[in-house]
């Protein structure tokens, strides 16, 4: 049975991962499609850390927001650091 | 110049775009092993599950459920609900892999994670995406997750809490830095200020993969009510 949760999983997993290339492919998108398709990427990457930046206490969000703000001005790299140095600082002060 | 298109030079340009990710997984899949052990799965089986599932949210969610008897049909759907954000991922980086082969295609969704999504989506706003370019993502990352899994699994809980050292922040503030590099995309601000909104709301009120869903699909939908209707779309090539 454990093997056969698995391959259930496995399963499930690539079926989510490949069906949305299959929906779309080979359509003609309309303006507001092609707008929406567009917005997938801040929009997804938003929602899935909202919660635990902005809900999760004081160190994460204050964290998050100088994160954001050092990601205007600087490379990734130097911005996760930011973000990671800042919040071992916030969580050891509250 | 000719160089910079090898293939061999792309795919060490993706290992080097995934490691910071590669290196936050290893924490992670450390308590996920031992939590997995705690479980009574064996080495094999997280291996296993690590290498053909790579999705660490819903093997968490899946470890949680597991039970004996094993409720395979709940394991199941809760692993199709946790990863149903992924069709809207596919949805939107399928039309980036115009150099990809069928084949290609159906092998690179299966390493669809969100972190190698959002790296290929980065990388498809500068130049194409080549599929050397998406397996230095897929590979570094699929090697440390089932590997950091597996020694968890063997080594248990000798390991502390990945959040002493803001390790578990590697992700978000991942994630802060590519959100903001979407900035001069049409209606930036409004998409992202309505998904934080709606997930941070869905988060309160709902368990736990809903969140992710309804942000992005209420924050889709203004993207598409703000566009233009009768001007051709900004972005696409």
């Amino acid at each position: 049975m454990e093997l056969l949760t698995i391959l259930g999983m496995a399963v499930a997993t690539y079926l989510t991962r490949i069906s949305g290339d299959l929906i779309m492919r080979r359509r003609t998108l309309g303006p507001r499609t092609a707008a929406a398709l567009n917005a997938v990427p801040p929009a997804v990457l938003t929602a899935v850390i909202a919660p635990s930046v902005l809900a999760a206490g004081p160190p994460e969000a204050i964290a998050g927001l100088i994160t954001a703000a050092s990601a205007f001005r600087l490379p990734l790299l130097v911005t996760i650091a930011v973000g990671v140095g800042s919040l071992t600082v916030l969580r050891a002060l509250f | 110049m000719l160089n910079e298109r090898s293939p061999w030079r792309q795919f060490r340009q993706g290992v080097i775009a995934i490691s910071p990710i590669c290196v936050a997984a290893v924490p992670i899949g450390l308590v996920w092993g031992a939590l997995a052990v705690e479980r009574e799965l064996s080495l094999f089986e997280i291996g296993l599950m690590s290498a053909t599932v790579f999705a660490g949210a819903s093997q968490f969610v899946a470890i949680g459920l597991w039970a004996s008897p094993l409720p395979v049909a709940a394991i199941v759907f809760a692993t199709f609900l946790v990863n149903l954000r992924h069709v809207m991922m596919s949805a939107s980086l399928g039309r980036r892999m115009e150099a990809f082969t069928p084949a290609q295609r159906l092998a690179a969704f299966y390493g669809l994670t969100d972190e190698v999504w959002a790296l290929a989506e980065v990388r498809s706003l500068k130049e194409r995406l080549t599929p050397s370019y998406y397996a230095g993502l897929v590979l570094p990352l699929l090697l440390s997750w089932t590997s950091s899994t597996i020694a968890g699994g063997a080594f248990g809980r000798v390991l502390g809490n990945p959040e002493t050292f803001g390790l578990d922040f590697v992700f978000a503030a991942m994630f802060i830095g590519l959100i903001v590099g979407f900035r001069r995309m049409p209606a930036w601000l409004p998409v992202v200020a309505t998904s934080a909104a709606v997930s941070v709301f869905t988060h309160r009120l709902l368990p736990s993969p809903w969140f992710v869903i309804a942000g992005g699909l209420v924050a889709v939908g203004v993207a598409a009510l703000l566009a233009p209707a009768e001007r051709a779309e900004v972005k696409e090539a």
